[in-house]
């Protein structure tokens, strides 16, 4: 057998092993309070325009695979792809898909969650926090780092819904948890966690679990006007209402699908090592041609 | 033309990696289709290109195949980036991305030698037309593909945080 095709049986080894631990686990939903408690992705990028590496479709699958009951397809400054993600999610029975943006202005990023149309990104963000709620929708500062701060003045702040206050910065460095915490200290926002999905990483890697009342995009929104959510940060901590924290408490395996990395299995093993072998082995045969 | 479709293969699983620590044809599939730009791009570049000089006796088909033959360095740190962040759990990706981005100018400096060379080699240029041609093919393909991929983020996110870094703003 020639090395491109030994790379090649092994590629096939690696997606047989990957569609074994690929299947999306059942799980019971959690109510807790009165409250049915989802888990939920209000930060995420598509390949369409969106420097992303998944398809709006792409998304939705992904989304059921890592447990997540919502998501909001947030593209740069366009709904587009995030209205195709929802069509496409309806048609399977997929996670509840809320249209949304990342208003991408130079010094400010504003996500939008549960809007139809694109928000202008020209305008200031009280004026882009209005027009998102004009259209039914919540403001959430995003990733809102030092040097943002300046164009989150008090007309904004007092206009917010939310603020990320887990993203995967925190993992990157602690100070980025405590900037975080800085900005939530300065409004009354609900307590966001969004992993800005963009190919690396995992989708869901910080989440949001969110007390709605149903699991529908409109119960979602109105749980984030209310602040119902609760999220985990760096070493657990929890963030958001006070009694939804305590709730949360009693259901241990919120705060660990949120803070930990579940163990890869023995079939994720295979998929990995027999994919990477497979893929050196091309580029062997690859080379030995430029070489020929 | 079979390299700029096992290019697609190789995106597509590195793709599957990153995403999910695991290769899935779902996963491979889908992200062949998000980075088909990629070889687009490359392909529209290097199609003006052999349109520039005397036209080469070669097939257009197999001086692309050819082509793409000298993307070897890219594939390499690819499948580097996939290992790292295949087998690094998602939360400990963060001190790894860096590192792994610095290293992909690695690629970049030795894909200009090894096209500058095609394109002498296989087109028939002089040094210098090669070198006309490297900076034509760059042009297009990199532009085309930035600007597809990056789109409005190049000016209210890239350039703007770039401006910080450097201490312009």
């Amino acid at each position: 057998m020639t090395v491109g095709r030994i790379s090649m049986v092994l590629l096939v080894v690696a997606c047989l092993a990957g569609w074994i631990a690929d299947r999306p686990a059942v799980r019971a939903p959690i109510e807790l309070g009165g409250y049915r408690v989802l888990a939920a992705d209000f930060h995420i990028h598509s390949s369409t325009w969106s420097d992303g590496a998944l398809t709006p479709w792409g998304l939705v699958l992904e989304a059921e695979r890592q447990g997540l009951d919502a998501i909001a397809v947030t593209a740069h400054n366009e709904v587009a792809d995030a209205k195709v993600s929802r069509w496409f999610s309806r048609l399977i029975g997929g996670p509840t898909v809320l249209v949304g943006q990342e208003i991408l202005a130079p010094y400010h990023h504003v996500i939008a969650v549960g809007i139809d149309r694109v928000v202008d990104s020209r305008l200031s963000v009280a004026d882009e926090a209005d027009e998102v709620h004009r259209q039914g929708g919540v403001a959430i500062a995003a990733h809102p780092l030092r040097s943002f701060w300046p164009s989150f003045d008090e007309a904004a702040l007092s206009r917010l819904d939310g603020a990320e206050i887990c993203h995967p910065l925190i993992h990157r460095s602690a100070d980025d948890q405590r900037t975080f915490e800085a900005f939530a200290a300065q409004g009354s926002f609900a307590a966001i966690g969004s992993s800005d999905f963009h190919g690396l990483s995992r989708l869901g890697v910080c989440r949001t679990f969110v007390f709605a009342r149903e699991n529908s995009a409109d119960a979602i929104v109105d749980a984030l006007r209310a602040h119902r959510t609760v999220v985990y940060g760096l070493d657990g901590q929890a963030y958001g209402d006070p009694a939804l924290i305590a709730l949360a408490a009693t259901r241990p395996e919120l705060r660990e699908s949120a803070t930990i990395d579940a163990p890869p299995s023995a079939a994720d093993w295979i998929s990995r090592i027999a994919g990477l072998a497979g893929l050196i082995g091309l580029v062997a045969v690859w080379r030995l041609r430029v070489m020929a | 033309m079979r390299r700029p479709l096992l290019l697609l293969l190789f995106l597509g699983s590195i793709v599957s990696l990153l995403a999910s620590g695991r290769l899935t044809v779902r996963l491979i599939v889908d992200g062949a289709i998000s980075f088909a730009f990629v070889p687009a791009c490359c392909l529209a570049g290097l199609a003006v290109v052999w349109r520039l000089g005397p036209r080469a006796t070669i097939p257009f088909g197999r001086v692309a195949d050819a082509f793409f033959a000298g993307l070897t360095p890219w594939l390499v740190w690819m499948v580097a980036a996939g290992g790292v962040f295949g087998l690094v759990p998602p939360r400990a990706f963060s001190p790894w991305f860096f590192p792994v981005l610095v290293c992909g100018a690695l690629p970049l400096v030795w894909s200009l030698r090894t096209d500058w060379l095609f394109f002498q080699g296989i087109l028939g240029r002089s040094p210098r037309q090669a070198l006309r041609d490297l900076v034509v093919h760059r042009a297009i393909a990199w532009t085309g593909g930035v600007a597809y991929f990056l789109g409005i983020a190049i000016w209210y996110d890239v350039l703007p945080g770039l401006a910080m870094t450097l201490g312009l703003r």
